[in-house]
C-alpha cells in the first residue's frame, strides 16, 4: 500500500504546484487524445451510420473487417504506422515520426473502428420510426440522417467519450510513434512507463491519478451537455 | 394533382405485402381505406406517402413517373403521413411542430405563426412548452397531427387517426378531419370505423390480404 | 462559447505549426535514467538554437532507428553491436565520450562471498553455491557483457538459481532486490536506485576491472544512406560531447558525491563557472 498512498499525495502536490513536466505531459495527453477522437468520430460516425441505415453489396464483409480491426493490438498498429512514417518508408519525407502528429495518426487508426462499431450498434437500435417520420415531414436524406443522430445524441456522445478514454489510456502507439520525448511527445501513459523503469512507482501512481482525473472530467462534461 | 399506381408489388422480407393492378387517386378527395388487420392498409399509406418504394410497378405523380431517390424526395414535399403510433422528436411540443417548417424559405415569424395555427386547430396550444416524452397517447397524436398540418401539404395521409383515443379526442379529431376536407386537401385515411364521418362524395378502398377488393368512388 | 473556441485554439495551434528543424538522437533508458542527459542538453541549448530531441528506447531499437535514418545520431554503450552498425555503414564517426565499470551487486543479508581481485572468482562462487542470479536476458549491452563474463569463467549458468528477466536494468534490479539475488548492473542505474532508496543491494564487486569496462559512444548516422539526416548539426553535437564543457559536466556529475561516469578527456577548469 506504501507507494499507492505516497502516489496519491504526490499527485495532489504536483497538481497544486503546477509542476511543469506534469502539466506538459497532461497537455500532450489531452491534445493528442482530443484531436484523434474528433478525427476518428468525423470518419467513423458517417461510416457507422451508413452501415446501419443502408444496404449495399459486400456490407457483411465490411462489418466483419471492421470488427476484426477492433481487436488489433496497439503495438501492431504502432509497428505498421512506423513502417509508413519511418525515413525508410513511403511517407518518410513528411518527417512526421516522433511528433504528436504521428501519435494522432496511430490513435485515429485505433479509435475509428471503435467509433464505427459502437455507433453502428447504437444507430441500429434507434427507433426505425425516426427516419421515416423525418421523411414524412419532407426531410432530405441529409436532414433525416442529422435528425437520427440528434435523437440519439447522448448515446453518440457516450461513443465519442469511450473513444477518448481508449486513446487517452493508450501507450504502445504513443511510445512507438512519439518517442517519449520530454516536453514534446511524452504523454501521461508513456511518462508512467518511463517512471516505472526508474522504479519511481509513487510518481507513476501520481500520473495515473491525473490521467484518471482527465478522463473523469471528460465524462462529467457529458453531464453538462445534457443540461444545456 | 393525380396519382396513378400501376402493377405495383410491395415486398417485406420476401413476402408480398401489397399488390395493386391499377389505382387512380384524384385531387381534393377524401379516400377511406378499410380492411382487416394485416391487409396492407399501412403499407398502402406508406407507399402513397412516398416512404416505401415498390419492388415492381410504376408510381406516377402528375404525369411524371417516380424513379430516382430525388423524385421520391420531391414527391414527399407534397405529402405527409400521420402514423398510427407517431414518433415525437426529442424536445418540446413546439419544436416538434416546427420540424417540417424549418426548411421553408420564409421569415421566422411567419413560420412560427403557421406552427401556432396548427397547434390551435388541434387544441394543443397549452402544451407548447411541454416535453414531448411526457404526453398521453391522445396528446401525442394531436401533436403529430399539428406537425403534419403545419407544413400545409396538398395530400395528408392518416393511419388510423382515431385508434386509442378517448371520446373527447375522437370528436375533436373527427371535426378537424372534416375541416381539412373542406380546405380542398386530398385526405387518405385508414380506419376501422368511418360510418359516421363518411360523405357521399368520399371514396373507399377495401383491402383484403394485400389486394384491393373494392374501390367505390 | 468563447471558452470552447479558446480551448480548440490551444489544442490545435501547436500541432498545426510547421515542425521546426530539430536534431533527433536515440539513446538507451539506462543513460537517460542516470540523469546525465539533462545537464548536457541544457548546456548545449546555451550554445545552439536547434532543438534537440532525445528518443529513449532499448539499445537494439536505438540502433535500428539509426539504421532506418529516423534519428541523426545514436548514443549507446554496446561495443559489439556498435561495431556491426559501423561495419554495415549505417553509422560513421564513432566517438567514445565517457565510461564507467559494471559492478556486481547482491543482497546485504547473504553470507559474504570471499573477496577477490577478479570478477570471475565472484561468479564462480555464486554458481557453485547456486545463489540466485538475475540476468537481463535481452541482448542489451549489459547482457552481452554478462555472457562474456560467464564465458571467461568457463561456466555455463543453468538452473533454477539463474533467472532471466527480459526487462530493463531498473526493473531487473528491483527483481534482484525482491528475490535476494545477485546481478550485474551498470553503475549509473545502480547508484541512482540506491540513492533513491529503491534497493538495498550492496556492491559485491566494484573494482575497475578492465573486464567490466562499459564505454559510452556517440555515432553519427551515415548521411549517404539517408537523405535529410542533419549531418552538420549531428557533427556539432557529437563534437560538443567531447568538448571541455561537456566532459567537465560528465566529470562533475555525481549522485550523493559519488561520480557515475568518467570522461574520456581531462576536464580543464579554466572557465569562469560558478559551480
Amino acid at each position: 500500500m506504501g507507494f499507492l498512498t505516497e502516489g496519491f499525495f504526490s499527485a495532489i502536490y504536483l497538481i497544486f504546484n503546477l509542476d511543469y513536466m506534469v502539466l506538459s505531459t497532461a497537455y500532450t495527453t489531452i491534445q493528442v487524445g482530443f484531436i484523434s477522437t474528433i478525427c476518428a468520430s468525423l470518419i467513423g460516425l458517417p461510416i457507422g451510420f451508413s452501415l446501419a441505415t443502408f444496404s449495399f453489396r459486400g456490407k457483411k464483409i465490411l462489418v466483419l473487417l471492421i470488427q476484426t480491426l477492433l481487436g488489433l493490438p496497439t503495438v501492431v498498429i504502432g509497428l505498421i504506422v512506423y513502417g509508413f512514417l519511418s525515413k525508410k518508408g513511403p511517407l518518410g519525407f513528411m518527417d512526421l515520426l516522433f511528433t504528436p502528429s504521428a501519435i494522432v495518426i496511430g490513435l485515429v487508426i485505433l479509435a475509428t473502428p471503435i467509433v464505427i462499431v459502437f455507433s453502428y450498434t447504437t444507430i441500429k437500435t434507434v427507433d426505425s420510426r425516426v427516419r421515416e417520420t423525418a421523411f414524412s415531414l419532407g426531410a432530405s436524406e441529409l436532414k433525416a440522417a442529422w435528425t437520427v443522430i440528434c435523437e440519439i445524441r447522448y448515446e453518440i456522445l457516450a461513443v465519442i467519450l469511450a473513444a477518448f478514454s481508449r486513446v487517452s489510456s493508450e501507450i504502445g502507439i504513443a511510445l512507438m510513434l512519439g518517442g517519449n520525448i520530454k516536453g514534446f511527445t511524452r504523454t501521461l501513459t508513456t511518462a508512467i512507463a518511463l517512471e516505472s523503469t526508474k522504479g519511481e512507482f509513487a510518481f507513476g501512481i501520481a500520473l495515473s491519478i491525473i490521467l484518471l482525473f482527465i478522463i473523469l472530467i471528460a465524462n462529467l462534461m457529458s453531464f453538462v451537455f445534457r443540461k444545456l | 394533382m393525380s396519382l396513378i399506381l400501376k402493377n405495383i408489388k410491395v415486398e417485406y422480407e420476401g413476402f408480398n405485402a401489397l399488390t395493386i393492378d391499377c389505382l387512380e387517386v384524384s385531387a381534393s378527395k377524401t379516400i377511406w381505406v378499410t380492411g382487416p388487420n394485416g391487409s396492407g392498409k399501412t403499407t398502402l399509406l406508406k407507399l402513397l406517402a412516398g416512404l416505401i418504394t415498390p419492388k415492381t410497378g410504376i408510381f406516377t405523380y402528375n404525369s411524371k413517373d417516380l424513379v430516382t431517390k430525388k423524385d421520391y424526395m420531391e414527391y414527399r414535399q407534397k405529402t405527409t403521413l400521420l402514423s398510427q403510433e407517431p414518433y415525437l422528436f426529442r424536445g418540446t411540443v413546439f419544436k416538434n411542430v416546427m420540424y417540417g417548417l424549418n426548411k421553408k424559405k420564409l421569415p421566422k415569424k411567419e413560420l412560427k405563426t403557421k406552427a401556432l395555427n396548427a397547434m390551435e386547430q388541434t387544441g394543443i396550444l397549452n402544451l407548447s412548452n411541454r416535453d414531448s416524452k411526457h404526453l398521453s397517447v391522445g396528446e401525442k397524436k394531436r401533436v403529430a397531427l399539428a406537425r403534419c398540418i403545419a407544413i400545409d401539404c396538398e395530400t395528408i395521409l392518416l393511419d388510423e387517426p382515431l385508434a386509442g383515443l378517448d371520446e373527447k379526442s375522437i370528436s375533436q379529431i373527427t371535426n378537424l378531419i372534416k375541416k381539412l376536407s373542406q380546405l380542398e386537401k386530398t385526405l387518405i385515411i385508414s380506419t376501422h370505423n368511418y360510418e359516421n364521418t363518411k360523405n357521399k362524395n368520399d371514396s373507399c378502398i377495401h383491402l383484403e390480404s394485400g389486394k384491393i377488393e373494392n374501390f367505390s368512388h | 462559447m468563447q471558452a470552447v473556441i479558446l480551448f480548440l485554439v490551444l489544442i490545435f495551434f501547436p500541432i498545426s505549426g510547421v515542425e521546426a528543424k530539430r536534431l533527433k538522437f536515440a539513446t538507451t533508458t539506462s543513460i537517460a535514467n542516470s540523469g546525465i542527459l539533462s545537464p548536457l542538453l541544457s548546456a548545449y541549448k546555451k550554445k545552439q538554437e536547434i532543438t534537440v530531441h532525445a528518443i529513449i528506447t532499448g539499445t537494439g531499437k536505438a540502433l535500428e532507428l539509426g539504421k532506418h535514418g529516423d534519428v541523426d545520431l545514436v548514443l549507446t554503450h554496446a561495443p559489439k553491436l556498435e561495431h556491426l552498425f559501423i561495419k554495415n555503414k549505417y553509422g560513421i564517426d564513432k566517438k567514445e565520450i565517457m565510461f564507467n565499470y559494471f559492478l556486481v551487486a547482491g543482497p546485504p543479508s547473504k553470507k559474504p562471498l570471499l573477496k577477490s581481485e577478479k570478477v570471475v572468482d565472484i561468479l564462480k562462487q555464486i554458481a557453485k553455491k547456486k545463489y540466485s542470479w538475475i540476468s537481463r536476458g535481452d541482448n542489451s549491452g549489459t547482457h552481452v557483457k554478462e555472457i562474456e563474463l560467464w564465458k571467461n569463467a568457463k561456466l555455463n549458468p543453468l538452473g533454477k538459481w539463474y533467472l532471466s528477466s527480459g526487462l530493463g536494468m531498473g526493473r531487473s534490479l528491483i527483481i534482484a532486490e525482491e528475490k535476494n539475488a545477485f546481478i550485474l548492473s551498470d553503475r549509473g542505474t545502480y547508484l541512482s536506485f540506491l540513492h533513491r532508496n529503491k534497493i538495498n543491494l550492496r556492491i559485491v564487486f566494484g573494482r575497475k576491472d578492465k573486464n567490466l569496462l562499459n564505454v559510452y559512444s556517440v555515432i553519427q548516422v551515415n548521411p549517404i544512406k539517408h537523405k535529410n539526416i542533419l549531418y552538420n548539426e549531428a557533427r556539432k553535437f557529437s563534437d560538443f560531447l567531447l568538448s571541455n564543457t561537456a566532459q567537465c559536466i560528465i566529470k562533475k556529475f555525481k549522485i550523493k558525491k559519488v561520480p557515475l561516469f568518467y570522461p574520456v578527456s581531462l576536464c580543464t577548469n579554466n572557465q569562469s563557472q560558478g559551480k
